[in-house]
This record gives C-alpha cells, structure tokens and sequence, in this order.
C-alpha cells in the first residue's frame, strides 16, 4: 500500500541536528522515533504569517513547522522535514508514519535504525530534488531558495544562483531581497503592509549598468534597462560588483541560449557540432558534472550551490582563453613561481597553473614570457633541493630543455601542487604514446633536423603548388633562420616559450613553411590537434559518402572563404582545427546563423571609430554612410576578401596570435589613415571607392617622394600595420572583451527584434492584429526558450522554431488559464491527498479526489494534445508559428459554428462522424477540465444537462433497455462508461480497488446500448443551454487573452490580498458547505466497495484528523475555519508553481489564483465524483435509470 | 575591378557628369546574382563563383541615349544570415535587381518575398526588376536531373542517373521549375520589370540595366541629389533646410518621389 503514495516534495530536507526541546516549537504529534513540531507564532498569528509570506520566515530561517527524527544513539534530535504549511507537513508526517513505523519495529538496533532511516530521506531528497537548490549543503542557501520558489511562481527546477539584501526605488525605497537564480531577477520586500515583488526575465534584460546610490555617495546601485525600455534601480547592494558580474554572467549565458534555442538560430551554425564542444548548456554541463559525483544513495548527498559552480566556470574559462587551452582543462593548482629556462640565468617571476594536461606559466613582472607545457610533453620531473625556495621543480622537456619552476608559496600548498602533477603525469602515458608520430607532422622538427626542404606528406597546397607572394620579396630565408635560433633557445611546437622577441617575429610577418604550424601554436589548435590524434581522420570516414548536413553547410559557409586560404599553409586536418578555435574562441558568433558575434563586433567598431576619431564618426553619420558596410566583410573574411592575399595572411599571422583586438585595430588603423578622403567622401558609393583603390595599392611606398631612402621603401602596409600598432595601442583584449560584455544584450535584442519584424511579415496573420501577432511570437519563442533550455541536439533545422507537445502546452498555457495543466514534476504533490482540505471530511473523498485530479490531468492532456493534432495541419508533430497563428485563429475568430465543429471533431475519436457514448462523456470531461477555473455551479448545471440532453437526442443504435425511474439531476450520471482511453485505463489501474470494479463493470458491455450523435445533434443540445451556447459563441474565445495578462489583475497590496482572500474565503467556504450539502444524499449513497477502499487507505493515518481537531480547537469561530482555508489554497500554490507559461503575468495574483484553484478543484472534484462513482454504483441496473429518463423527457420535450 | 570603368561595349569613356545610380542585387543564396554582375561589370563568367561575403560593390558606367549612367551596384549576399543587413545596402537605392533562379521553385518564393520587403521598406520609387537567371541550363536539352540545390522540390525525377557521382550540373541540364508565364504574371501583377538571364551565356543581362536605366527618372537624380553631391549644394531644389545636414540623400529620395508622381 504504502508505495501509493509518493512523498511530498520540497519538505524533506538532508537531516540536520537540532534541538528537539525548542522553546520557539510546540509539539504537535510525537510517536516512538519521530515529532512533528510547529512554531508557537505560527498559531497565534497565523494570518499574519501567511500574508508576512515566506520571507518572514526567510529572515528568521525558520520554517512554522518541522519534522524531527529522535536519535536514539544521542539526545540531539535531527530535522528531517519542515514546511511553511500545515498541508505540506501532513503529508510528509503520514508518509513517515506510513514507510518507517514497521520497519522500525522491526530493526532493533538504534544505530541501524538511525542509518536505514537517514538512507532513505537522503535518497528522497536527492532523487526529488536533483537539480534545486533545496538539497545544498549551506542551509542558508536552503532557505533562501525555498523562499524564492515559494514566494515567484517558477518551476521547481529553477535553479536559485544567489540572494543578496537590497533596495528598490520605486516612489519610495523598499528594503528587501534580490533573487538571482538561472533565469530571472527577482525583487521582493515587504514593508510597512506593503508588498513588492518583481520579476525580470532574465531573456529581457536590455542593458545593465553598476550606478551610484541615488544619493550619489556610494558606488553601490545597479540600473537594469529592460528590452522595452522599463528601468529597475537596485541599491544599497553590499557586494555590488558581485551582483553585477553575476548578472552579467548569467545574462550573456541567457543570450547564448536565446540565440541558439529560439527564433534567431535555426541553421547548423557550429562547424564543430560533431565532437560536442562549445555548443555545450553551460548549465547543463554543470548540473551533469555535480550529480556523476553523487549515487542517489551516496552518504552525505550534498550539491554545491549553482552560484559556486558558476564561479568556477568563469575562472576555467578565463584560465583557458589565457593559455589558449581546450576547453577540457580545467584549473586545478596555482602558485606563485620562479621560472629559469634552460641554461639561461634569467629568471621570471610569475604564477604557475596546472589543468588536467597543462603546466602553464605567466610572467608577471614586465618581461612577457608565457608557456603552456603539455604535460605529455615531459620526459622527467625532479623535486630540486634549493636554497631559494623549499619546492623546485625541475622538469626535462621532449626536447631536451630544462625548465625549473620554484614555486614560492606556503609547504602545504607546494605539496599539494607537487602530488597533483604526480597523478596528471600518471594520466598521461596514453597520450606521451602518440607525441612522436604527432611531432613528425611538424616543420619545426624538420627544420632542426636540418631537412627543411622535405616536404610533409600532409601538408598545405602551397607545398605542392606555391605560396602566394614572392619569397624573395617576402624575405622569406632570412625569416626562417630567425626562427629557427629561436626554436633552439625557447623550445619549439608544444613546448614553445613564448618570450618578448616572439610578437616581434610574428609582426613582421611569418616564413611560408613555418606559417601553419604557428598559426597552430599561436591559436593553441597545436594543443587539439596533439590531443586528439586521428580525430580528424575518423570524422571523415565516418562521414564518408554521406553528404552530412553540416559538410554541406560549410561547403557553401562562410568559413570556406577562410577555410581556402588556410589550406595554402595547413594540411585538412590542421585547418580543421584551426577553424574550430576559430569559430570557438576566436570569433565566437561570427558564423552562426545570425552572425550574432560579427555584428557585435561591429557594433564596438563603430563605437571605437566615435571615441578614437569623433569627426570621421561624426562625418559618417551626417551624409548616412553606415560602417559596417565597408567593415563587416574585413572582419568576417579576416580581410582575406578586402586585401591582397599577402598581406591578409600578414594580418593573419597578428590575429592568431593576438586575437580579435588586431582586426579592430587594423580597421581603425585603414580608417584613419584614408581620413581625409573618406572626409570628402559623401555617400557609400565614394566610401567604398576610396577604400578599395587603397587596398589595391597597399604594395605601394607610403612616402613617395620623401627623401629618406628608407622612409620611400616603407610600403602603405608597413604603414598600416604601425599605426595599429601604435596609434590604436589603447585596444588591448581586455577592453575588447569589456565592450563585448557592455553591447552584446543590445545587439541580440536587435536581432532579435529584425528576426520578429521579418517572420511577421511572413505569417498571414489570418484576423489577428498586429498587436495581437506581437504577442503570439513572444509567447510561442517564449515557450520554446524555457521549453527545453537542455536542447542541446536541435540541429535540425525547423525543430528550434517549431513547437512540439511540450512546448505547446506551456505555449497555451500563457494564453489560456484553463490550459495551465499542472506539470509532471508535482505529481508527488498532487497524488497524495492527505486530508485537511475540508473535502476530506467525507469519508472516502480521499483516494477519489486524488483519482479525480489525476484524471483532470490526464483529460486536460488529451484535449490539449488533440488540439495540437488539430493545428499540426501537415501532421509534422511539429507546430510552426503559421500553424499556431492560423489554429488559434479559427479557436479565436471563428464563430459559434465553427467552434462546435471543432470540439465535434476533436471529440470524434473513432472519425466516423458521430460521437458515441464514451465520445460523449470525453467531451463532456474536456468541457469540465476547461471549466475548472470558473464559479461551478452554473457550468456544473450546464454540463450535467449536455450529458442528460446529448444522451437524450443521440440516436440509439443496439436495442435500448427501458426502465422507468424518475430521476433528478444527480442521478442522470448514473449513465457513464469509464473508459476514455488508453492512458487512462492505466491511470486507473493504479488504483487498485476500484479498478477491479470497473473491470466487472466493464465486462458486461452489452447492457450498454450505444448511441450515436450526429453533429446537428450536438449542436441542438449545446444551443438549448445556455451557459454552453455562451461558451461555445464567446467564452471559449475569450479565454484566449493575448493582450491582457492570462489571469485576473489584482493589486499588490496587502490589504487587497488580505480582503479579496477573505472573500474568496468565504465564498470557497460557503460553495463547499452547499456542494456537501446538497451532494449529501449521493456521497452517503456512495458504494460500499468505494467506501471500504478508502477507509483502508486511510487506516494508519492519524495525523490529518489530528491536524484538523488541532484547528477546531484552536477556535472553531469563523475566522479560523477561514484561516484553514487559507491555508489550503497557500498549498495550492506550490502545486501551481509547476505550470509552466507566462510567470511574469501570473505572479502578482498568485495568492488568488490559488484560492480558486482550491475552490475549482474541490468543485470539480465533486462533478468528478458523479461521473466516477456511477460507474462503480451502476452494478447493472443504475444506467438504465438514464434511459427511462431520456425516454421521459424525449417525449415531453416538443 | 579598377578596369571596370572602360569594359564592355557600351560603355563610354566620357567627360559628361553621369548620372549616379545605386542599384542593389538580391535573391536567394548561389542564383548567380555576383555572376550577373561579373558579366554586366566585366563581361566575364565563372564556373565556381564564391559566395559573397556580406555585400560587394562595383561600379559600371553605361551610355543611355545622351546621358552618361554610373551604376553603382550593391551585390548583396543570399544566405540567410546576411538578410538582417539588407536594409543597409537597399536603402537609399534608385533600383533593384530580385534575382530567382530558373531551375529551383523555392527561389522565386524567395524573390517574392523580396520584394514584398522592398516595396514596404525600401525607398517607394525604387525601380525592381524581377530576373530568372541560368536560362543556359534549360533552355538546351531537356534531359532531367536533380539538382543539388533542388533535391526537395523535383521528387518525380529523382530515379534517374542515380549513381551519377558528378555533382557539376551545368553539363547536364536541370529541368526548369520557374515556368516563364508564371514568373512573368506575378511581375505584371507585382509592378515589376522582368527578364530571364544567363549570366553564362550572357544572355539578357544587359537589357536589365537598360531597362532599369531607361525607367528611372534620371532627369531628377541629376538635378537633385547628384547635383548636390557635385556642387557642393545641399538638398533639392536649391533649398537649403536644416534636416538636409543629417540626411540630405534621403530626404533626395523623398523628393524623387514627388516628382515621380507627376
Ligand atoms: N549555368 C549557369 N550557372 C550560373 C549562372 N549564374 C551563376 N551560375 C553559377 O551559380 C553559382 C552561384 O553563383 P553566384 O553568382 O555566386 O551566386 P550569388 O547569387 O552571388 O550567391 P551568393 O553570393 O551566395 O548570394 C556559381 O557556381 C555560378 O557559376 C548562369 O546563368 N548559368
Ligand atoms: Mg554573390
């Protein structure tokens, strides 16, 4: 039995010591091992902490009521549940009774009993909660989170990064908490009977800035500009530069998202999608890597808060872009070191880092000196006794170069770096195997050995053919001789040092048969390609023949102008790694479906140009010439397409080496040194005129006519280069990727805006507004973005713009409150209905009403999905923004007509044109899953009369058995059949009982006759009720809300809260009251068989009575019945917390929502209960009550 | 391409002020739109045409009666990816050249789609000129064969020549999926000029810029816009006025309109 009932989510905690004798705790129920508690407060003010919310209880990090496991080993106690509601800390209190009092009767050892009990919380929590921030191990963080999910309305896997203490300015200053968590920014304070509560999509956020507090004092405020202009200022922020790079963080992880799951990305973009990197969920990859150090049955369960994860992210990253490392190395050591090289006296004082396969070295005294030493790469380690420091390392490279590092920093941590590098090296044999076979594709090598004229077997075109250019010209012998002095001092390929003569030699432009393999060592694609031996060659095999997509995509990509080039210096499989670096790190954006990167980047361009030269800025923009006309192809091509080849791989050789600053420094450099003439340049036909005869003659002496013999052979790109260089020094790779950060959200809001504008005007709107066509597109992309931020695999392309069943749900979600179906993920919640909603005092309401609400989900899923099936007019099972538009159009705009045939339809299951019983009630279900939301009892009565109406008009077709009875309203649903449909055969399976009723019942399908309803006939009856014709001619349209908010507005204040619950209080109240009532004679003319279920699962439960006597006696006048009420619908809250859809628009009235929800369910349940019960009450005789009846009033109606 | 200016046959060598026309090239990605320009620009063709990179310009002066016409000419990018920046390029352009391509139905729809943005959008007396190119490839054999661009649209002819591994379709011939009537019909509809070209062959390329020379009112460019840009006066009709600063050539364009309208 007891494995029907799931455990409650999101009160089981990991087990904590505490105190069993707390003065603050009254207990409530005790048994042998176990004691349910409730703060004293919590009685007393009851209504008071309810309307407080949660955050009163934040502050005090303490929740009203908890659950305590009494050690028997020890007299500490450990909390093993606690709950804001009473609801919540009933459930969990009978599913503790239930799954732990036998087996701890049957364990005598205290120690054992204490290990099973804790075993199996630790799992529960684990296993419910993966992924949340409920199961960390700082508990602040706990309660800080449960705070959050409780007071916004998000979905339990939203995952909380960090809270801080704040102030909002509105018209006056609140003092409250700021919520960071994956994807929204929350506000909520609530002072002085006020409450405020804001939530910001993170998606939306347009612009962020760190301000100083309104007073101007302190430097502590942070100003978020959201997409539509709306400003937010939040102040007093202890940690603000905290706050905000954390913002700024999760920001820019939200754009990539945005742009890889929604509208703006939709091709294949990532020429690498193959081996899986960089096109990684960032959050994903988290969440993956925490929980593969932990079974679900692992000791000590705890996950470290997203916010710690999130740090770390960031220093690998900046660890990797640093050393141009893969992004498999992860920051593992670092120390403060001295570095000699070789036989040399120099010494460098910098940091030494180790990752997985990497000791890397940065100089941080002015000579730039920096190494990123493959560990495979090393031939032996020594531990050095010295006197300078307690720790050297002395390392023997491949090729034979000595290194030493001396590692300055306290024993511990020397040796702890020491015993970390011993196992990286141990790691490493596999790859030390493949170095040698690597090292011979390597010209270096060749070089050294003095046979540079042999040519490698893979090697670029220019080895076959020619390299462009004039080696002579081009110097290229001398530059090679260069080089290779160097190779001999500072090592070479993989183990390179990279010492202050190395930019010079790169500058002045590289040697052609050395070209590529610097190219590789520059960009660290040396590192991937030595990495991952053969990784190229299997790709190709295992591609071979079939044309993949992708091979397609880059055969006529952008990347092939530059992959063509590459090929001149690089074998394939250098190029291929090339380009993944340069997709990656490089140029990240730049050849996505949007170009997302290259137009931020041009976006900085333009705002360089305004700040280095304001007038040629200011001239521009006066005669309406737009830069990146002339610059976005430089920066995409690397002016592979803009210059003459030999000197586009010249500022090849800079950009691989310095990264992107060069190309804006370059394109500032061309700019100004033509800013004369673009001066007298008025549109872009001259602009472009005089930047193409420059580039034509980049060959030519930029001083002609001077004097200076050596001055007359520095040519216009000599020039250029210097002026980068020097003029444009102030773009460092810092401030490229500062502005990058301050103008990407702009850029993508951009984009994303074209993107709208350009789809739009490809739907046909059908009879929508523009306006309304806004909306539509907002949530359809809304829905996909928070649908699956995992799509990972969605390369396919339509897949990302197009809508499955999922997403469909929570896309109607957002435009219709009654297509708000509750989430799988809170099923815990939903089966286990351990009675104290006031339901609960029949008896056996119990498992029905958890069979009931099932059921309403399943029915409210089948309808949903049979509505998509009706969209999916190509029958894709996919749902494109033309086919929602349209679908919803005819929902929305079509008439009376039109939307009885669709419900017709929809209900046709069999299609053959009519709707047969089973067809009949299905619609029925539908129209009461709709309903729930609504006041009941007129939709109740309407529903009751199409079933009694709709049976009465349906065309009989097996021979009717007549009997008379007279019958009311209630008993008409005698007649029903209790198959819908396959998943609902199961769902009924599982509860046990009853399910072999229905199997009796159902075995004797012939004394069902079967009818058949024409649509003529459906129409009829639903045009004799009123309430339905309603629905059918305008509430159903109207339930579709796209310009206002999904749910009734409600005010903020707490005073409006406060009255409108007690209202709905009452009504609530008053409704069940009367629902009991006049249900009476059909709950006490329940079956036996029903009766007996129910009051067997209920056996062993006390607590639910106890908590109710708890309530009556704490009053028993009206308010206090009203306060258990409420106390119902603050639970209905948390369930509601699972709907996906527009939370921005729910979250200000979710308190109300909840009451009616309650108070829906309660109704329905009831409307549900007749349906259900009949089918058990109907042992055989009972239908025919119906068919008397139907003959009764057939022959009475005219 | 700084010979540009003296190629071609009917282009001149003059000392008469031409008349500036920017002209933008769209359509779908690999039509041949930069192999249409080659061929006006250079009278040149060749087989593997790169795809263009954001957008490239050329220029092409051409006699027109007595006048003397500098092209300007924007030749876009098709892929996708670069349709965000159209606007940048057909802004302010007197004409339009929307190019499809004759083997590949999806194309036109393309083209249409064009052309829908250029009328809502662009300046609204801008001149289009709807253009069916690689006439060369159907207008010989008939013999049919999937091509590599089309392999979604001509699902009856897929069995044959199956186990042809070349993939250079020019040799063979593609069947056409752009029916003349068809196109020609939406351009009458649409307002538009309309052509069928073979950038290969050369065939009806130059017609296009006449034409396209021919329907605009050169007239007014040359004594408002271009007049300004030569002479130094800004705005139209000798009027000086303060919004002429920040966008005189748009505000010519404005102007063009009225004229038109006469
Ligand atoms: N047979 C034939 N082939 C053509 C013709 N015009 C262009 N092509 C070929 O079609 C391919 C694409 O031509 P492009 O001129 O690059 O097409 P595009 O429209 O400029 O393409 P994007 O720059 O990517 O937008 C090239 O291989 C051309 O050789 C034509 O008239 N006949
Ligand atoms: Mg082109």
């Amino acid at each position: 039995m007891a494995h029907h009932l799931k455990p409650p989510q999101h009160v089981f905690i990991l087990p904590t010591p505490c105190d069993q004798h707390n003065p603050l705790f009254d207990t409530v129920q005790s048994t042998e091992n176990f004691v349910l508690q409730r703060t004293k407060a919590s009685k007393s003010q009851f209504l008071n902490s309810f309307l407080g919310t949660i955050q009163n209880v934040f502050d005090t990090k303490q929740a009203p009521f908890r659950i305590l496991f009494r050690r028997q080993v020890n007299a500490q106690s450990l909390m093993i549940a606690e709950a804001e509601t009473q609801k919540s800390i009933d459930q969990a209190w009978s599913w503790v009774q239930e799954n732990f009092v036998v087996g701890l009767q049957v364990l005598d050892d205290a120690q054992e009993k204490e290990e099973w009990v804790l075993t199996k919380i630790r799992s529960l929590v684990t296993r419910a909660d993966k992924g949340t921030d409920d199961i960390t191990s700082d508990e602040k963080v706990r309660s800080a989170s449960r705070a959050f999910r409780q007071t916004f309305n998000v979905l339990p896997s939203e995952r909380l990064v960090s809270y801080y203490s704040c102030s909002y300015h509105s018209k006056m200053m609140n003092q409250g908490w700021m919520y960071i968590s994956e994807n929204y920014l929350c506000f909520y304070s609530f002072m002085l009977g006020m409450e405020t509560k804001i939530f910001l999509e993170l998606k939306d956020i347009g612009d962020l800035q760190k301000e100083k507090s309104k007073r101007g004092v302190f430097a502590d405020a942070v100003r978020v500009v959201m997409k539509d202009g709306q400003e937010y200022f939040f102040s007093n922020l202890f940690h603000r530069d905290e706050t905000y790079d954390l913002l700024v963080q999760l920001t820019t992880l939200t754009m990539e998202r945005l742009l890889r799951n929604t509208a703006l990305e939709h091709a294949p973009g990532q020429s690498n999608g193959d081996d899986g990197e960089g096109v990684k969920d960032v959050f994903s990859v988290d969440v993956d890597s925490l929980d593969s150090n932990e079974s679900a049955y692992s000791p000590a369960p705890t996950t470290r808060p997203l916010r710690l994860g999130l740090e770390e992210q960031k220093r690998d990253s900046q660890f990797q872009l640093r050393f141009n490392l893969p992004i498999s190395e992860h920051l593992m050591e670092e120390s403060s070191a001295t570095m000699v090289l070789g036989d040399k006296t120099d010494m460098f004082h910098g940091r030494v880092y180790m990752s997985e396969s990497f000791l890397c070295f940065v100089c941080t005294d002015a000579d730039p000196c920096v190494l990123a030493l493959p560990l495979f790469t090393i031939r032996r380690v020594e531990r050095m006794n010295s006197r300078s420091a307690m720790y050297a390392l002395n390392i023997l490279s491949w090729h034979q170069m000595r290194i030493v590092f001396r590692l300055n920093g306290p024993r511990t941590q020397c040796e702890k770096f020491c015993s970390t590098l011993k196992t990286n090296l141990k790691l490493q044999v596999r790859a030390m195997r493949s170095l040698k076979p690597f090292l011979a594709t390597c010209f270096s090598e060749a070089l050294l050995a003095d046979r540079p004229d042999v040519a490698e077997k893979d090697s670029g075109l220019g080895w076959i053919f020619e390299f462009p250019g004039d080696p002579k010209k081009l110097k290229n012998k001398s530059k090679t001789k260069l080089w290779l002095q160097y190779f001999k001092d500072n090592g070479r390929n993989l183990t390179m040092t990279k010492m202050a003569t190395f930019p010079k030699l790169i500058r002045v432009g590289l040697p052609n048969k050395l070209r590529g393999e610097i190219w590789e060592a520059c960009s660290g694609s040396l590192y991937l390609r030595s990495m991952n031996p053969g990784e190229y060659t299997k790709l190709l095999k295992d591609n071979e023949g079939k044309m993949s997509l992708s091979l397609e995509e880059i055969e006529k990509d952008l990347n092939r102008f530059v992959a063509v080039n590459l090929i001149s210096y690089q074998s394939e499989e250098q190029a291929f790694w090339m380009l993944n670096v340069l997709c990656d790190r490089l140029l990240p954006g730049y050849y996505s479906t949007s170009m997302y990167g290259a137009l931020l980047d041009q976006t900085i361009l333009e705002h360089l140009l305004e700040k280095t030269m304001p007038i040629l800025s200011k001239h521009l923009k006066k005669v309406d010439v737009q830069l990146s006309v002339a610059c976005l192809p430089w920066f995409l091509s690397l002016f592979i397409n803009s210059m003459p080849l030999v000197y586009a791989f010249r500022v090849l050789d800079c950009f691989f080496f310095e990264g992107p600053k060069v190309l804006f420094q370059i394109a500032l450099a061309i700019l100004k040194v033509n800013g004369d003439e673009l001066l007298a340049s008025r549109d872009d036909g001259a602009f472009m005129d005089v930047l193409k005869k420059y580039f034509n003659t980049l060959d030519e002496s930029a001083f002609p006519n001077s004097t200076n013999p050596k001055a007359r052979a520095l040519t216009k790109f000599n020039e250029l280069m210097l002026v980068a260089y020097k003029e444009f020094e102030s773009i460092t790779p810092e401030l490229v990727a500062e502005l990058r950060r301050n103008h990407q959200l702009k850029v993508v809001h951009n984009i994303g805006s074209f993107t709208k504008r350009s789809q739009l005007r490809n739907i046909a709107p059908g009879r929508f507004s523009k306006d309304e066509m806004s909306v539509i597109y907002d949530r359809f992309y809304s829905a996909l973005f928070y649908g699956r931020p995992q799509a990972r695999g969605s390369n396919k392309q339509g897949e990302a713009r197009a809508l499955d069943s999922t997403t469909f749900v929570s896309f109607l979600g957002s435009i219709a409150h009654w297509a708000q179906v509750e989430d799988d993920q809170v099923d815990g919640d939903e089966s286990v209905t351990v009675g104290n909603s006031p339901g609960h005092r029949r008896r056996g309401s119990n498992s029905t009403t958890a069979t009931a609400r099932e059921r309403r989900r399943i029915v409210g899923r089948h309808f949903i999905s049979r509505l998509f099936e009706r969209f999916d007019q190509n029958g894709t099972g996919l749902l494109s923004l033309q086919e929602v538009t349209t679908g919803l159009d005819d929902i929305i705009h079509g008439d009376l007509m039109t939307r009885m045939q669709l419900f017709f339809d929809m209900h046709d299951l069999n299609k053959d044109g009519t709707l047969n019983r089973d067809e009949i009630l299905g619609m029925s279900e539908s129209l009461l899953f709709i309903f729930r939301f609504d006041d009941g009892d007129t939709y109740l009565g309407a529903i009751s009369n199409f079933i009694r109406n709709a049976f009465e008009f349906a065309e009989k077709v097996e021979s009717p058995k007549k009997e008379t009875s007279s019958i009311d309203l209630d008993a008409d649903k005698s007649e029903t059949s209790e198959k819908k449909d396959g998943a609902e055969e199961e769902e009924t399976k599982e509860n046990g009982d009853i399910t072999e009723e229905d199997k009796s019942k159902s075995s004797s399908p012939s004394e069902e006759p079967e009818i058949q309803m024409s649509l003529p006939s459906f129409r009829m009856v639903v045009l004799a009720d009123e309430t339905l014709e309603q629905f059918f001619d305008s509430g159903f349209a109207n339930s579709c809300k796209l310009l206002e908010p999904v749910d009734r507005q409600r005010g903020l204040f707490a005073r409006e809260v406060f009255d409108s619950l007690l209202s709905e209080g009452r009504k609530l109240a008053g409704s069940i009251a009367g629902g009991i009532q006049s249900r009476g004679s059909s709950g006490r003319s329940q079956s036996s068989t029903l009766a007996t279920s129910s009051s067997a699962t209920l056996t062993g439960r006390t607590s639910p009575s106890a908590s109710l006597s708890d309530k009556s006696t704490s009053g028993g006048d009206a308010d206090d019945s009203k306060s258990s009420l409420t106390l119902t619908s603050s639970q209905g809250g948390e369930k509601s917390a699972g709907q996906a859809g527009n939370v921005h628009d729910e979250y200000e009235d979710e308190d109300e929502d909840d009451d009616d929800d309650a108070e829906g369910d309660d109704l329905l349940d009831e409307v549900d209960k007749f349906l259900t019960e009949f089918d058990l009450e109907s042992g055989g005789k009972k239908n025919l009550g119906l068919l008397s009846a139907t003959d009764e009033d057939g022959s009475s109606s005219p | 391409m700084s010979q540009a200016n003296d190629a071609g046959s009917q282009v001149i060598a003059s000392n008469m002020k031409p008349v500036q026309v920017k002209l933008v090239l769209l359509g779908e990605a690999a039509v041949g739109k930069s192999s249409l320009v080659l061929r006006f620009v250079n009278d040149e063709f060749q087989e593997n045409k790169e795809p263009t990179i954001g957008a490239a310009f050329l220029t092409q002066k051409c006699r027109l009666e007595d006048k003397v016409i500098k092209f300007e000419i924007w030749d876009t990018a098709g892929q996708e990816r670069f349709h965000s920046l159209a606007p940048m390029y057909y802004r302010n352009a007197q004409a339009a050249v929307v190019v499809y391509d004759v083997t590949k139905a999806s194309s036109l729809e393309k083209a249409k789609s064009w052309v829908k943005e250029l009328q809502r959008q662009a300046n609204p007396n801008i001149v289009i000129a709807l253009t069916g190119n690689k006439v060369d490839l159907v207008s010989g054999g008939r013999k049919s064969r999937r091509t590599s661009e089309g392999e979604d649209e001509d699902e009856d002819q897929d069995a044959q020549e199956v186990d042809e591994d070349d993939e250079d379709d020019e040799d063979y011939g593609v069947s056409r999926q752009v029916p003349t009537e068809e196109a020609s019909a939406y351009a009458q509809e649409a307002g538009l000029l309309f052509f069928e070209t073979s950038a290969k062959n050369g065939e009806g390329v130059a017609e296009v810029f006449t034409e396209i020379a021919k329907k605009i009112p050169l007239e007014h460019i040359l004594s408002s816009t271009r007049g300004a840009r030569a002479g130094g006066v800004n705005g139209s009709n000798g009027r000086v006025d303060l919004q002429t600063g920040a966008n005189g050539q748009r505000l010519g364009g404005q102007q063009d309109k009225g004229a038109c309208a006469c």
